[in-house]
Formats: C-alpha cells, sequence, structure tokens
C-alpha cells in the first residue's frame, strides 16, 4: 500500500514538474503538442511543413469563412524526413480529408541534417516508436543524447518560468484544445516583389526526394488527399528550380503541387504591408492567403463545411482567441502610439 | 561513468543476468560487466587489465609455491619484482606523458605516442590493490587465490574500477565466494543500496557538478575576482571534491550492494575532523589505511623515534601527493599534508578546531586543484592581496552566472549535506544505514525527495557537461 503511495505520488509529482518545466515554444513544440488534445478524428485539413505554415495559415479565418476544421500540424525549419514521422505519428489521432505540405525547407536547406530548429520538432513529440524513428533520420549517432530524452533538456528550466509555464496540466485541456497551431506574426517589413522566371529543374537532395516520395504513397495509403505547396514569401531563383522539380514529381504521381508566389498580385498581397520579414508575411498577409488557400481547397476538394457541428466548438473558441490576439496587439499598438505623443 | 547511459543499461542487464542465470556463474557474469565496463572507457585499459591481472595472478600462485618450499628467498625476489614492475608501470604512465611535456619532447612525439602514455582507467587504484595483494600473500598474512576469475573480479569489479574504494583481499574473497547465496528479494540489502546510490548521485549531481560552475571560472581566472570571492573558491571547491569524489564512492558502494558485495567505506564526514590527523581517518579511508599499512608501517612508522617518524610521514605523503597527479603542485599538495601531519605530531595534537582544519584542508586543496604550481601561487597571490572590491560584485556574479535560483540550490545543497554529516556523526552510522532503521513512510518520504531534488536540481543532459569524476584522473 505504502510502495504504491510512494509510487504514485512519484509519478503525479513527476507530471507537475515536467508539465511546468517542458519548453513551451509557438515554434513547433506548441504545434505538436497540441496534436494530442484535439478532439480524435476532427481535423479535415491538416498543414505540415515549417513556420511558413504556423506563420502564414489562419486556421481561424479557415474557419469562419469556408467552415474548414484545420490545423497546423508544423515546426520551424521542419525537413521532410521529420515530416513524414509527423505524419505517421498524426494518423494515430486523426485522419484527415487534406494535407497540405509546405516545401519551403527542401527548396532552401540542403543538409542532410539540420539543427538549427530541430528542438522545436523533437520535444513536442510524445515518446513513441515514430519519435525514435525520426530521431534517427534526424539527428546524428553522436548528438543523439542532445535532444533524447526531453525531461533531460529542460529539466534546468526552473529558473527561466512564466505565468504560461503553470496552466499546461491536463486540466487546462480546454485552452489546449482551442489553440489550433496558428502564430500570427504582427510587424510590417516592407520587401521586393521578386521577379523571377526560372524553367530549370533541380535542387531536391537525395533525402529530401525519399521522404517526399514516402510521404506521398503514405498519404495515398492511408486515403488522404495530398496537396503539395509553396506558400508565399520572397522567392528566390534557386529555390524555384527546385519547386520545378517538385512539380514534375506531383505531376508524374498524380498529385497537386501549386506555388502560391506565383498568385502574389491574385491573392493581392502588398508587398510594403504584408510582410513580417522575407520568409514569412505577417498577419494580415496571412489573412489574404488563407483566405485564398481556403478558397482553392473549397474548390478543389470536397470538404464538409463543420460550423455549428457538435464536437467542433474548439474552432469557435479559437476564432475569439486570434480576435483576442489581435485586440491585444492593436491595443498595444495603441499605447505607443500615445507614448510616443 | 556512473551518469552514462551505458552504465546504466549495464547495471540494467547485469542484475537480472545476475539473479537469472545459474549462481555458479555469476562471478563470471560480474567479470564479464567489469570488463565490458573497462572496455566501454578506454579500450586499450581492458589490455593493461588483463595484462596486469595475468601477471599478478601467476606471481602470487609463484609467491605461495616458493614460500611453501622454503626456497629461500625466490619468493621474495618475486614479490619485489612483481611490486617494483607494478610501481614502475603506475609511475610510468603517471608521469611519462607529463615529463615529455615538461622536457619539451611532447611536440617531437605523435598524439597516438601521447594518447598512449596517459594514464589507462582504474591503474592508480587496482595497482595499489594488486601490490597489497601481494604483499599480503607474500608475508602470509593472505591466502593465495587459485581461482583467476575470482582473481580477475577483484581487480576489475566495475563500481569500484575507476575510483576505488582500494579493496583488500582478505575483504574481498571471501564476499565473491559467497555470492551464490545472495537473494534479490532482500529488502534491507536492496533498499540500503538504493539509498546508497541515491545519495551518491544527490551529492555529484546536486552539488558537486553544480559548484564545478562556480569553482571554474574562479581558478580559471582568479584575476578577475577580489579576495573574498576566492576564499569562498576554497571553500566552494573543498566542498566540491568531497561531494563529488564521496557521492562517486557512495554510488560504488551502493551499486556493488546490489550484488551483495560490502566495498570498504571511503568517507566518513572527514569535514568534521577537528584535526589532520583525524582528517585522514575520515578521507579517501581506503587510500590513507594502504599508505599506513604497505608504506608508513613498512617504512618504521613511528618504531624508530621521533626524526624517523616525522620523515616516514613527509615519504608517505609525498607519495600520497604523487598518486594524485603528475605536477608539482600535486607534491606541494601532499607536503603540506605531510607538515599538517607533522604539527600535529609535535603538537601532541592539541589543536582541535573544525573550522581551522576545514580551512587547512582548503588551502592545501588550492594546490590540488589549480593546473600547476604556478597557478597555485597566482590563486594564493591573488586572494591575499586584492582586497574587497564591492563595486565588482556585480561583474563577478555575472562571470559566474549566478543567480537567485541557483544560489538558493546551492546553498540548501551544502546545508543538506553538512547535515547529513552532523547526523551521520552523532548517529556514528552512515545514511543509508540510518535510513533503515526508521519507518517505511520515513524512507519513502527520504526517496521520494532525493529522487525528484535529482531529476528537476541535477546537473546532467543537454546544455550541461557534467563534469567527469575528478577521481577518475588519478
Amino acid at each position: 500500500m505504502l510502495r504504491a503511495g510512494f509510487l504514485l505520488l512519484l509519478i503525479a509529482t513527476f507530471y507537475l514538474a515536467s508539465s511546468i518545466l517542458r519548453v513551451k515554444s509557438g515554434h513547433g513544440i506548441n504545434q505538436l503538442e497540441g496534436l494530442y488534445w484535439q478532439p480524435e478524428h476532427s481535423i479535415d485539413v491538416m498543414m505540415m511543413g515549417s513556420s511558413h505554415i504556423h506563420c502564414n495559415v489562419n486556421t481561424a479565418l479557415l474557419w469562419e469563412k469556408y467552415g474548414i476544421a484545420a490545423y497546423d500540424y508544423s515546426g520551424a525549419e521542419q525537413p521532410l524526413w521529420m515530416s513524414y514521422y509527423y505524419l505517421k505519428e498524426l494518423y494515430k489521432y486523426q485522419s484527415p480529408e487534406v494535407i497540405v505540405l509546405d516545401l519551403y525547407v527542401p527548396a532552401r536547406y540542403k543538409s542532410d541534417y539540420q539543427y538549427d530548429w530541430i528542438s522545436e520538432n523533437i520535444l513536442g513529440m510524445r515518446f513513441s516508436a515514430n519519435k525514435l524513428k525520426m530521431m534517427a533520420v534526424s539527428v546524428e549517432k553522436s548528438r543523439y543524447f542532445q535532444y533524447f530524452p526531453s525531461f533531460t533538456i529542460y529539466h534546468s528550466r526552473y529558473d527561466d518560468l512564466e505565468k504560461d509555464d503553470f496552466n499546461d496540466f491536463f486540466w487546462n485541456s480546454g485552452e489546449k484544445e482551442d489553440f489550433k497551431g496558428y502564430t500570427p506574426y504582427w510587424q510590417r517589413t516592407p520587401q521586393t516583389k521578386p521577379e523571377i522566371s526560372e524553367n530549370g529543374k533541380g535542387g531536391l537532395t537525395e533525402k529530401s526526394e525519399k521522404y517526399l516520395r514516402k510521404i506521398i504513397a503514405y498519404t495515398k495509403e492511408k486515403g488522404s488527399k495530398l496537396v503539395l505547396m509553396a506558400a508565399p514569401y520572397v522567392l528566390t531563383a534557386e529555390d524555384k528550380l527546385t519547386y520545378n522539380q517538385v512539380a514534375e514529381i506531383a505531376e508524374s504521381e498524380g498529385i497537386v503541387f501549386v506555388d502560391f508566389n506565383e498568385y502574389y498580385d491574385e491573392m493581392e498581397l502588398d508587398f510594403a504591408q504584408d510582410f513580417n520579414d522575407a520568409s514569412h508575411l505577417n498577419y494580415w498577409g496571412g489573412c489574404k492567403f488563407s483566405d485564398y488557400l481556403g478558397e482553392f481547397l473549397v474548390a478543389r476538394f470536397e470538404l464538409s463545411d463543420r460550423r455549428g457541428q457538435a464536437g467542433y466548438e474548439s474552432w469557435d473558441d479559437h476564432v475569439v482567441l486570434i480576435a483576442k490576439e489581435l485586440q491585444n496587439y492593436q491595443n498595444g499598438m495603441m499605447g505607443q502610439q500615445e507614448d510616443a505623443q | 561513468m556512473f551518469i552514462s547511459k551505458f552504465f546504466l543499461l549495464l547495471l540494467g542487464i547485469t542484475v537480472p543476468a545476475f539473479f537469472v542465470l545459474p549462481v555458479r556463474w555469476r562471478a563470471g557474469v560480474l567479470l564479464a560487466a567489469s570488463y565490458a565496463f573497462c572496455a566501454y572507457v578506454e579500450p586499450r585499459a581492458l589490455l593493461i587489465l588483463v595484462a596486469v591481472t595475468a601477471s599478478v595472478y601467476f606471481a602470487a600462485l609463484s609467491i605461495e609455491k616458493y614460500r611453501d618450499r622454503g626456497s629461500g628467498g625466490t619468493e621474495r625476489k618475486i614479490t619485489l619484482a612483481a611490486v617494483c614492475g607494478l610501481s614502475f608501470l603506475l609511475v610510468m604512465y603517471k608521469y611519462a606523458a607529463y615529463l615529455a611535456r615538461s622536457f619539451g619532447c611532447a611536440d617531437r612525439l605523435s598524439a597516438s605516442v601521447i594518447d598512449n602514455l596517459l594514464m589507462p582507467v582504474g591503474l592508480s587504484f587496482y595497482s595499489f590493490q594488486a601490490i597489497g595483494y601481494l604483499v599480503d600473500v607474500y608475508r602470509g598474512k593472505s591466502a593465495v587465490e587459485k581461482s583467476f576469475c575470482h582473481f580477475a573480479l577483484y581487480l576489475s569489479f566495475f563500481p569500484k574500477l575507476v575510483s576505488g574504494p582500494i579493496e583488500r583481499g582478505e575483504r574481498f574473497f571471501p564476499q565473491i565466494k559467497r555470492l551464490g547465496e545472495v537473494r534479490f528479494r532482500n529488502r534491507g540489502r536492496m533498499s540500503a543500496a538504493f539509498t546508497y546510490m541515491l545519495w551518491g548521485y544527490f551529492m555529484k549531481l546536486v552539488v558537486a557538478d553544480r559548484l564545478g560552475g562556480i569553482v571554474g571560472p574562479l581558478f580559471g581566472n582568479p584575476e578577475e575576482f577580489d579576495s573574498l570571492w576566492l576564499l569562498l573558491g576554497v571553500m566552494l571547491y573543498s566542498v566540491q571534491i568531497y561531494c563529488d569524489f564521496a557521492g562517486y564512492s557512495y554510488i560504488a558502494i551502493g551499486c556493488a550492494k546490489v550484488f551483495g558485495i560490502e566495498l570498504k567505506e571511503n568517507f566518513r564526514a572527514p569535514y568534521r575532523a577537528v584535526n589532520m590527523q583525524e582528517f585522514w581517518r575520515r578521507w579517501h579511508i581506503s587510500l590513507s589505511e594502504w599508505l599506513r599499512d604497505y608504506i608508513y608501517i613498512p617504512l618504521g612508522g613511528n618504531r624508530k623515534g621521533a626524526v624517523r617518524k616525522n620523515c616516514n610521514i613527509l615519504l608517505v605523503f609525498l607519495v600520497c601527493g604523487a598518486w594524485h597527479g603528475a605536477g608539482q603542485h600535486f607534491l606541494v599538495w601532499g607536503l603540506l599534508h605531510g607538515i599538517y601531519l607533522l604539527i600535529d605530531s609535535v603538537t601532541g595534537q592539541r589543536m582541535k578546531s573544525r573550522i581551522l582544519t576545514f580551512w587547512m584542508a582548503g588551502f592545501a586543496w588550492i594546490f590540488f586543484r589549480a593546473d600547476s604550481l604556478g597557478g597555485a601561487f597566482r590563486y594564493i597571490r591573488q586572494m591575499a592581496t586584492a582586497g574587497f572590491r564591492p563595486e565588482r560584485f556585480r561583474q563577478a556574479v555575472e562571470s559566474l552566472q549566478l543567480n537567485t535560483v541557483e544560489i538558493g540550490v546551492t546553498a540548501i545543497g551544502i546545508f543538506i549535506v553538512w547535515l547529513i554529516d552532523w547526523l551521520c556523526e552523532r548517529e556514528k552510522m552512515q545514511l543509508p544505514v540510518f535510513i533503515q532503521q526508521k519507518s517505511n513512510g520515513k524512507r519513502y518520504l527520504v526517496f521520494y525527495l532525493l529522487l525528484m531534488t535529482i531529476f528537476i536540481f541535477g546537473v546532467y543532459g543537454a546544455g550541461y557537461h557534467t563534469e567527469q569524476f575528478i577521481y577518475m584522473r588519478f
């Protein structure tokens, strides 16, 4: 009895400590962890890829305007071999109609091991065979234990805790459910509109191509429709080479690829106002792109309008959450203006 | 090594193998685990360990054979040759790389030659065990061990391989012979083993490694700090090396206890000693006793007059200093302790002060911690002349990366170690033994607190480079 009590106390304390100390980050960890809090088999469109997803794809707008139950299931600079295991983890809990995969990372980064943002793509995943397999292909053996087990990475955060760290327990599941991955940026940094007319193809590394083909095969096996895309940013000719190669692969596999950089004008992107930086749209640019993407998805696939359906209340709350973030931003700006006056 | 994943894996495999496989295989299982451990730490060290084991094993058999025959001195020659051989090996590995560097030959030698001249893991400890064993066999004090497996295990037993304690054959061999009687379900033994290990990990991961982060910059750049910080550095290093080495010893004792083997107690609240003689009866006990039995007493001990006794003390501590490492600073450290003991001896141990003893040991630790003799003097000079500079306090705090939480955890950690030492001194027993006498509830509470403290406040994992156990280098 006493031994059982001791074990229970140990487990409970470990859970509490782990929940408090765990790294919380909107660059990928929260997005992956948030998946586990979503109602099972509720997500229709899963947005995958790098920060170009969770910064650009406004899930609140997709819900409010098109009734699409979407989730930004992405991590900063996530390479395709990690996306593949994200995908495998995803199907344990969800069965999306459509998977939208952004391909900025394979177009821009060519190394077979990409460490800059790797923690963001690892720490959110629960311990599982998928996690171990993902680590095996993403991290060189000599660096394996720099990222695993997770508790050894974040146990010393005790002198770095903030208010939000005490809000990550199972009894806060409602708030966790309302988060759909979208993490808007609020800066306005003018950019120069690129004029790219590259028709050549190439640049996809062997490893990226291997995992792209695995992703295509796996989504086909699971019966989801895959959309490959490049979300808008300040495109370069080198990146375009890879997108052209991806377009060819997509065509041969009978799937859709859309480079949304070709539709800057159609979605009315303002390069003076709609960018946070050269790589990311800000909230306003994201709204324009998400609107365009939503229209595309609704036209292309028979997606159910889930608005008003039971079990989808959290998307309504998500809209409120994003509206609140916008309000906070606007209040902050007003405060700054008043201070300046 | 006790914080490596390999060690945990090895323990995870060895414990079930030890208890599940036939009991007659137990010594073999422990030997295989010990050799695997040695090979993992340093493959080269395993070759040397096996070579030393075989040589000493056959030397001991020969000594016994000639002694029984009464061959008139052959056994003495074999003992002398074997002891000289082991001593030569030890001195060569301790000093070859150092001398090569000191005389500027290192540049002319390839990196692989220099690497091969470095001290193999554990040699300092098992060579002393081997010397003690050979001398005991020669004196007829200890029977020769006929089983090669048992003898090999005596030298290589993995919990004590890297940093001791330095075991005696007369204590160890009977325990190996009784391995078959060890039962897994023995609550008292397992519980005590668990407590030893937990307490050891607490001392090492929560206190010693945390202090390492503060002590390192203080000794690395003493010029950046004032006298107060440097005095604090001496105090903190004294605590660090105690928690590091005693922590290691407790883990080793706990780990051995899992297999039913009782290793020698190596520390007994050393900073509660009231004079230096008592300090050495409490600090690294297995080494102090080895030096007493195999160097001090054979040299005549205190039986040949005061002058000879004092010379013997100085010589023993010079050997002690040289054993700890190559470099004049280690010799000075040993010599200082020799002088401390001479003072004790001359004054008839009239001086009885815990604080003074602590600071005397602490002052000597400066030579132990410094990279060189010059480095030690640089630290002492700065400590004596820098004075108190409150205007640089913030800069010092920043360069030591101290914050309120770290300071709090460090202070509480040190206080807990002090408290447990005080308790053990009062109760005249080690913490794990003391804990066994308490109710289940209290025992579990201690387990819980230690486990959670180690999990959260231990210095381990990525971002931290847990310092190697200090005594592994010796």
